[in-house]
């Protein structure tokens, strides 16, 4: 079980992938909005695992995990991004992010991914 | 016959041909010479001139001053005997030196100088052939010397026969000298035509031909059959500078075995390319370089030969290993290495021992037939690759392929690797890029950057890289799911292997089809409200998208809408976003056409939904969702606390506070059923009917709250007792309906009831009663006029007031508030049928 912080401008995906890592037997521990919130929430709860969306309004995924990599070099963040943006996530990738998933997200994937990483 | 057949058909005759010509022909120039009433003198070989020690009978071997030797043979009339020379006098007597090795000779019968051969200053040199020296009888004596003198500052002497002949038999062997010579000539001419001709093949094609390292190994091999070439002619042309030209030589043999074994071991994609050979080729080149004496250049190479030797063992071994990757092939290479062996023999053979060596197929010739092998082997590979190209659709379909292959960070493919591969490309794939290979040229840069993130030791966590790359890709056709697997030995590479999945991707593509679909109506039905909502956002949002076309706010929005399409399984409208957006990036777009094609997927998709789900799926949920009340407050106060707040923005968050006002009506379904059960009446449900009209509850509460006279009004004056509906045959039950609609900007309820309608004469009676108009007054009003007297207040019409009516909030009540609302209500009544309330209210009374 890990915790893991949900970064995402949509409460509804918020809710949906928060539903998926808890049937995964995780632990939702904090949510943002954006990726300095993220940051910010970041250094609070110290989460295992980070799920980051990328397109977001003001600050977006990827300048989230630049942040969160100055503050803690050893974080573990997973990119959830959409089709037709590879790009982006090889981008945050070099960045420090680890791996990625794709919208839509299916339990079997997300855990796949988990498992990777964790 | 197969193109394939013809070119091995012509080759095996080609160089068998050679081989067996050669050696008939030398066994014939044995025959010949051994038929001829020649008389021998001697039988010399290789260095007998450096080679103290030994002695032959009837040679005497001199060493004179200044590298000159002398051969020299005593010999009587009768010796000659044997010629068999005609009675007629003066006849002529050949002196046969075969294969001196000198810069002059000069040959003497007592003294008598009967002949020369090259220059006695200089550095031209004699080697190789047949020599003939002319004289005539009348020279010779009853005995005689036959003296040789040989001047060499670097040459071995005489490496065969020296005899005596008569005019025919001189005649016939050089005839068969000739002919030897003149089918070697044909052979050579048509190995170099070929060798031109594959070489032009192979500048046509190289581009879409397997590796070009490959090539350059095979020019470098025909490269040095040409010098070869000129050895051979060049041998019947002396004198020349003879030790440059050996050097030349030698360094082609070296060039052609070295590069031929690197050739095959790449053709084999062998994990050790590199040869043996190559050390000797760079001594040889060292030793060329530094040597001036014959003698010592001699000795150099055939101690370097031991490298060809060891360059040929390599190939063996290499053929040998990986001899199931290419059978065919290997097969060929076993052939030529058979003959490059043998030709590693002459050679040894040729420099040490060279004591018969009469066999008119000389090094030169076998250099050739080794290369000219190679040369074959090549072809064959070209002529795969056309029977490859010719291969039927049918054909290739009906094979499932699968391979694998390594990559190195310098993402060539490397090392072995399945042969499939080469079906499933097309091509030899050794030392390609994998991006060429594999990726389109639009995905190329962003594939390589990917290749290099997994390859840089920085980045310790490979999976998400790889996760990155394309796990399907079509190829000739064919469609393959690629596996990638990082492996970190001494080295870093990347194991890609491709598996067709043609056919199940033909077959599974439906299934995936309706996987995805039955996904979608999954996640519809769950997520129905959501749903709902982004739907009409989409719609929304599109209709923007028509009037300001794609602004890069716009793009923006369009970006995210497909991420949300992908959560909500609108595969085929992702779909369509994706190609839209494509299109955007080529700038060459038509927005009305773009925009288009988005509403008609979206379209697409409703309509799915409507047929699997329903079509109220759409009616019922689409106008209205459910938003506690608290976090619009929340929302509002938010707003207004922001510096800048627009007063039209913070209008459409009040807005979100609206409730229908049949849900607002729906309150009354309890208290006409409570009622029902107190007056002893018996109602059907309230009915509320029409349109959703939302208004903000703390403006319409007031007359919501009022309404309650009308309904009051209708169930004790109008809805009867079951008896007398019953009486009356009506059904016991009554019925209240509401009705709510707008027509401009106008709201209607109607609050109807199917009771007994109102009693005009007892609603005149308590008017004059209660003094609101006259007796006479009375007289003259209207059925409508006495109906809107009910709306006056203190006109209760009810005898007993009890809990639930008569407590002063009467219909008065309902005009007065409908009033203040700028409103109107009027009442429609019929005697015995039943009464209508009809209230009317502009909507911007009860809307902000």
């Amino acid at each position: 079980m890990a915790t893991i912080m949900v970064v995402d401008d949509s409460t509804y995906f918020r809710l949906k992938l928060k539903m998926v890592l808890e049937s995964l037997g995780h632990q939702v521990i904090g949510e943002a909005t954006d990726g300095k919130k993220a940051a910010i929430l970041y250094d609070k709860i110290q989460p295992d695992l980070v799920t980051m969306d990328i397109s977001m309004p003001n600050v977006n995924g990827i300048e989230g995990v630049q942040l969160i990599m100055e503050k803690d070099p050893n974080a573990v963040i997973i990119m959830v991004s959409a089709m037709g943006q590879k790009h982006h996530v090889l981008e945050a990738m070099k960045l420090g992010a680890k791996h990625f998933i794709l919208k839509p997200m299916h339990e079997e994937t997300v855990k796949n991914v988990l498992d990777k990483v964790l | 016959m197969t193109n394939k057949k013809r070119v091995v058909i012509f080759f095996v005759s080609f160089i068998g041909l050679i081989y067996l010509y050669g050696i008939i022909n030398s066994f014939i120039y044995q025959d010949t010479l051994s038929n001829t009433q020649s008389v021998n003198i001697d039988k010399t070989s290789f260095c007998d001139i450096y080679n103290p020690e030994l002695t032959i009978e009837n040679r005497e071997l001199d060493a004179g001053e200044s590298n000159i030797y002398f051969y020299q043979y005593k010999f009587s009339k009768d010796d000659l005997k044997d010629l068999n020379l005609s009675v007629k006098q003066n006849e002529n007597i050949y002196l046969m030196i075969e294969k001196p090795d000198a810069n002059y000779i000069e040959a003497k019968i007592n003294d008598q100088n009967i002949g020369s051969f090259g220059e006695v200053e200089g550095n031209s040199n004699i080697w190789n052939g047949t020599f003939f020296i002319r004289f005539n009888e009348n020279i010779i004596e009853d005995e005689n010397t036959l003296s040789i003198q040989i001047k060499s500052s670097y040459m071995t002497g005489i490496a065969g026969d020296i005899r005596f002949l008569n005019y025919e038999d001189y005649h016939q062997i050089q005839q068969k000298i000739e002919y030897g010579f003149d089918f070697i000539k044909a052979a050579i001419i048509v190995a170099f035509l070929v060798a031109i001709i594959i070489g032009l093949v192979v500048m046509a094609w190289y581009k879409e031909l397997y590796n070009i390292r490959v090539y350059l190994y095979f020019f470098l091999s025909i490269v040095a059959i040409g010098i070869s070439l000129f050895d051979f002619s060049v041998t019947q042309s002396l004198p020349i500078d003879y030790l440059l030209f050996k050097k030349i030589i030698i360094i082609s043999y070296h060039v052609t075995i070295t590069f031929a074994t690197l050739a095959v071991a790449s053709l084999l994609n062998a994990k050790y390319k590199m040869n043996i050979g190559m050390i000797g080729l760079t001594l040889v080149l060292i030793k060329a370089f530094t040597t001036t004496n014959m003698i010592d250049w001699r000795n150099t190479y055939t101690l370097l030969n031991l490298f060809l030797v060891a360059s040929i063992l390599q190939l063996l071994i290499t053929v040998f290993y990986y001899r199931k990757r290419a059978p065919i092939r290997s097969f060929l290479f076993m052939i030529a290495l058979t003959l490059g062996t043998f030709t590693i023999v002459k050679l040894i053979y040729i420099t040490n021992l060279s004591l018969e060596s009469t066999m008119l197929i000389d090094l030169p010739i076998l250099v050739i037939i080794y290369a000219a092998v190679v040369l074959f082997v090549f072809y064959i590979e070209l002529l795969q690759m056309v029977d490859n190209y010719d291969l039927s659709g049918e054909k290739l379909n009906s094979m499932s392929l699968q391979g694998s292959f390594t990559i190195d960070k310098t993402l060539q493919v490397v090392g072995a690797y399945t042969n499939s591969c080469n079906a499933i490309f097309d091509q030899l794939i050794v030392g390609k890029n994998l991006t060429k290979l594999m990726y389109g040229e639009d995905e190329i840069e962003f594939i390589n950057d990917i290749l290099d993130s997994i390859f840089d030791y920085k980045n310790d966590f490979k999976d998400g890289f790889i996760d990155l790359l394309p796990n399907e890709i079509t190829l000739n056709e064919k469609r393959y799911r690629v596996y990638y697997q990082y492996l970190e030995t001494t080295n870093k590479f990347l194991k890609i292997t491709l598996n067709d999945v043609t056919k199940s991707t033909n077959l599974g593509a439906e299934l995936e089809e309706q996987k995805w679909q039955q996904r979608f109506l999954i996640n519809a039905l769950m997520s129905k409200q959501e749903l709902s909502y982004f739907i009409k956002n989409t719609k929304l949002f599109l209709e923007t998208l028509g009037e300001e076309g794609f602004t890069l706010d716009n793009q923006k929005h369009l970006h995210t809408l497909k991420g949300n399409l992908g959560q909500f399984g609108f595969v085929h409208f992702e779909k369509t976003v994706h190609e839209v957006e494509t299109l955007l990036e080529s700038n060459a777009y038509d927005a009305f056409e773009l925009v288009t094609i988005l509403e008609k997927g979206l379209n697409q998709a409703i309509v799915y939904l409507e047929q699997h789900i329903g079509k109220d799926y759409f009616t019922e949920s689409y106008q209205e969702i459910t938003i506690p009340k608290s976090a619009v407050d929340e929302l509002e106060t938010a707003y207004l606390a922001s510096e800048n707040y627009q007063p039209d923005v913070l209008k459409q968050i009040r807005h979100l506070r609206n409730v229908d006002i049949k849900k607002m009506l729906s309150r009354y379904s309890n208290y006409v059923n409570r009622m029902a059960e107190i007056m002893d009446k018996a109602v059907l449900p309230l009915e509320i009917k029409g349109e959703s009209v939302f208004v903000e509850p703390s403006k319409s509460e007031e007359l919501l709250m009022v309404l309650v006279g009308i309904f009051r009004n209708s169930m004790t004056h109008g809805i009867e007792s079951p008896e007398d509906r019953i009486a009356l045959e009506k059904d016991s039950y009554g019925i209240i309906t509401c009705h709510v609609s707008t027509v401009d900007e106008t709201l209607i309820i109607s609050i109807k009831d199917d009771g007994s309608g109102v009693n005009t004469e007892n609603v005149l009676q308590r008017a004059v009663d209660a003094d609101i108009i006259t007796e006479a007054e009375s007289h003259q009003l209207s059925r409508s006029e006495i109906l809107k007297l009910i709306f006056k207040s203190k006109l209760s019409t009810e005898e007993v007031s009890n809990v639930l009516a008569g407590r002063g909030i009467g219909l008065s009540a309902v005009v007065e508030v409908v009033n203040k609302l700028e409103g109107q209500i009027d009442i429609i009544s019929e005697e015995g049928i039943g009464t209508e309330f009809i209230i009317n209210i502009p909507l911007s009374k009860l809307i902000d």
